[in-house]
């Protein structure tokens, strides 16, 4: 039984001894690979419950007064600066800058070349763009102009008539008339719901 | 009559010989066993007392083992040794569960600590990690200046400590 016991304390005394970084417990002081029948000697029976006190009473308030201000003996680089090139790179020449109604401006001549037609369904008008895209009165298009190619502007579809559209960008308006190239038109009523004038 | 009676002590030595072998591995076992009891009994002063004093001792270190399940107390624990040593626990976090061997009566938890603070003040906190009650073993660290803008690295006074550690804990069922 007393073998056994020595054994779990030899368990804990290793966990410090492997990885204790300021007590290391000298594990050759243990002798305990003996027969079962045999009482550990006296000698080595202390030298555990010696181990078993140092394990219980750890506290060392003089480390702690070592330690003071001591300095990081530790040594960091310091990443390096770039290094800034001889020849001299020229600024970018700064972006123009438009008010709302030029970058509207700007939009509606864009999108007037897009629109292939208009189309009425049941009272509501709808704007068709090339490649079938259609718009309806309320919605919200995500928009680039060359002019300023970093930024991108949220235009609103105001209204929609026969003679043309309202877009809207922030608080900035400008009716946009149909152009006379649009390459058609239809008008739908609920009737005509069901078979749709493709051809007008 | 000599040559009768030599032939008949031959038979008998003859016949008894396996029986002498076995004695004597039987008197040397028993020498053996007599040593063993001497030695014991040289041995045995101060024994009953000496095994007390260790039941004791490991009922108290069992009381210290971290349960693996109670993982609000477990990191409250770190969080707890920022006052007495004087930094800044920026994250405590219980991660794997090793049971040990099948002989083993212990099992361990590991914790990932990431601690701020000057440099005495974390050898400080290495310090309370070792000599709090749990046992507690580091397993590794890195220590890096704090990311402060505009303070060269030599010259911060404030250091991030990461470091994971390995805890002793009682084994779940």
């Amino acid at each position: 039984m007393n073998i056994r016991l020595f054994r779990n304390l030899l368990i804990i005394v290793s966990w410090f001894s492997c990885h204790s970084l300021v007590v290391a417990v000298p594990m050759a002081e243990f002798q305990l690979n003996v027969r079962a029948d045999t009482v550990l000697s006296i000698d080595n029976r202390l030298t555990v419950l010696s181990v078993a006190e140092r394990i219980l009473n750890r506290d060392d308030s003089q480390f702690i007064k070592l330690l003071g201000d001591l300095p990081n003996p530790f040594l960091y680089e310091s990443r390096p600066a770039p290094v800034k090139p001889d020849i001299e790179v020229p600024e970018p020449e700064p972006e123009p800058s438009f008010s709302e109604q030029e970058v509207l401006a700007q939009i509606a001549a864009t999108l007037s070349v897009r629109i292939t037609g208009s189309l009425e369904r049941a009272g509501n008008y709808f704007v068709q763009l090339s490649g079938g895209e259609l718009l309806r009165t309320g919605n919200r298009l995500p928009v680039r102009i060359p002019t300023l190619s970093d930024e991108a502007f949220i235009i609103d579809i105001i209204s929609i008539s026969p003679t043309g559209l309202v877009l809207g960008l922030g608080e900035s308006r400008i009716a946009l008339p149909m152009a006379t190239g649009a390459r058609g038109g239809a008008r739908l009523t609920p009737a005509d719901e069901a078979a749709p004038n493709r051809d007008p | 009559m000599a040559g009768f009676v030599a032939i008949l002590m031959l038979g008998i030595a003859y016949v008894r010989s396996s029986t002498i072998a076995e004695q004597e591995v039987r008197w040397q076992s028993m020498t053996r066993q007599i040593a063993v009891m001497d030695a014991n009994v040289r041995h045995a002063h101060g024994l009953q007392e000496q095994v007390e004093q260790l039941e004791a001792s490991l009922q108290q270190m069992e009381t210290q083992l971290f349960d693996p399940d109670a993982r609000a107390l477990n990191t409250n624990f770190f969080y707890q040794l920022e006052r007495d040593a004087n930094v800044r626990v920026v994250q405590a976090r219980q991660g794997s569960y090793q049971a040990g061997s099948n002989s083993s009566h212990y099992a361990s938890v590991e914790f990932v600590l990431v601690v701020e603070g000057d440099f005495a003040s974390l050898l400080g906190f290495m310090h309370k990690l070792h000599s709090v009650d749990a046992f507690i073993a580091p397993n590794r660290w890195d220590l890096q200046p704090a990311t402060r803008r505009g303070v060269d690295a030599n010259h911060a006074s404030l250091y991030t400590l990461g470091l994971t550690v390995r805890v002793l804990a009682r084994k779940t069922t």
